[in-house]
């Protein structure tokens, strides 16, 4: 409504009905109101916007009823009723035959102490280990080369002497004495019984 | 509303003390009794909160339900119930907090999935559609385009004015009872009422031009 309009705008309509509606009164006293009792043009117009209004309601409410029909809503009301009756009851969790007690009562608390009790020694353990500097399996695997070098220099020293300290017999003696060592522990009964370049006699 | 209620009291009287009775007996342990009484509440609401869940959700199994949750919830709940609410206050409250939770999960679901093509809500089969005392087919289908537009029209409306108007409208609550069960204050209420009719008819008069 305005000075070049006289007559309510759809608007205006609207916030008569919605006033109307909300305050569940049949007139209030906005001044659009004061209006639409002396303009017959625009109480025709509110007429028309109510009787959308009506029909918008009565389109959404055949719509729903359509659907909630009379065995629908007693199917609805037993199934309700049913939950109701189930919240009394509770369901329970049946326990497998192999466990004495039930699913839910089963100690998880003593395992979760158990594990946590595990992890805390385990870091414990490692942690002292680095601390007193116990030797490692790496130190092991490391010193172990070094000794295997150690001895061929030794039997090298032992080897090297001066030639006029040994006479025949000690030269032949450890050759003798190092064949047999070199001869393996299974063949040694051949070795006894076949006769070697010592026992050969030329005569 | 539908559904018997004690003779001589108004239907809001009547709900208040059959509530008021129902968390009584629960409270004395009598469960069989309360349960019994409360399925006279349960009869003279479902049809309104059928109509309101099923506007919500615009699906009739998920309006099914939304509202047997909410009957559930409401008597699980009956020990905070104030008497100097009204029930259907109450429950109503109760039943579009779960309408908006199911909307919710929805999309969020909906974000991820496939949607895959079904039928217009509330259509029949072959068998129910056949010629009938009802109206005749062109009415039909005019009918139900024209619930589908209002539908869609309501659904593009923010979630307040959209609750506002279908208490408002569609089940003829006062701006005061709107309140309650919405939360918001009166004279938003009103404001959100006026402008939930400015959009819908400019929503739906935009259609029809459209269309022709």
């Amino acid at each position: 409504m305005g000075l070049l309009n006289p007559h309510l705008e759809d608007d205006d309509l609207a916030d008569v009905w919605s006033t109307r509606t909300s305050q569940g009164v049949a007139e209030s006293d906005r001044p659009a109101e004061d209006h639409l009792r002396t303009c017959a043009d625009c109480r025709s117009r509110y007429t028309a916007f109510t009787g959308w209004l009506e029909g918008v309601r009565a389109d959404a409410h055949a719509e729903a009823d359509e659907l909630l029909g009379r065995d629908r809503l007693a199917a609805q009301q037993a199934q309700v009723m049913r939950r109701l009756e189930a919240l009394e009851h509770p369901a329970r969790v049946i326990a497998f035959p192999k466990f004495a007690a039930p699913v839910a009562a089963q100690p998880g608390g003593r395992r979760r102490w158990i594990a946590v009790a595990a992890a805390v020694g385990l870091i414990t353990g490692v942690g002292l280990g680095r601390l007193l500097e116990f030797p490692t399996g790496r130190d092991q695997f490391v010193a172990r080369p070094i000794a295997r070098v150690a001895t061929p220099v030794a039997e090298h020293r032992a080897a090297v002497q001066p030639a006029s300290q040994l006479n025949d017999e000690a030269f032949l003696e450890p050759e003798g004495t190092s064949s047999q060592v070199r001869v393996p522990e299974s063949l040694q009964y051949l070795n006894a019984v076949t006769p070697s370049a010592r026992d050969y006699d030329p005569r | 509303m539908t559904g018997a209620q004690p003779a001589g009291l108004p239907p809001r009287e009547a709900d208040s003390a059959a509530a008021s009775a129902v968390k009584a007996m629960q409270a004395e342990g009598r469960h069989a009794d309360a349960r019994e009484r409360y399925a006279e509440l349960v009869a003279r609401h479902q049809r309104r909160a059928g109509r309101i869940a099923f506007h919500y959700l615009r699906d009739g199994a998920e309006a099914d339900e939304a509202v047997q949750d909410a009957f559930v919830k409401a008597y699980s709940h009956l020990s905070t119930f104030r008497e100097e609410l009204p029930f259907e206050v109450w429950f109503t409250r109760i039943l579009i907090n779960g309408c908006l939770d199911r909307i919710k999960s929805r999309t969020r679901r909906e974000r991820w999935m496939v949607s895959m093509p079904e039928s217009a809500p509330g259509e029949r089969d072959f068998a129910e559609r056949t010629a009938g005392q009802g109206p005749s087919p062109e009415d039909l289908v005019l009918a139900r385009e024209r619930r589908q537009k209002l539908a869609a029209a309501l659904a593009r409306l923010p979630d307040r004015q959209r609750s506002v108007f279908m208490l408002s409208h569609y089940e003829g609550c006062t701006s005061r009872e709107v309140s309650a069960i919405t939360g918001l204050n009166e004279s938003t209420v009103r404001v959100h009422l006026f402008r939930a009719i400015r959009k819908l008819r400019g929503m739906l008069t935009e259609g029809n031009r459209g269309a022709s």
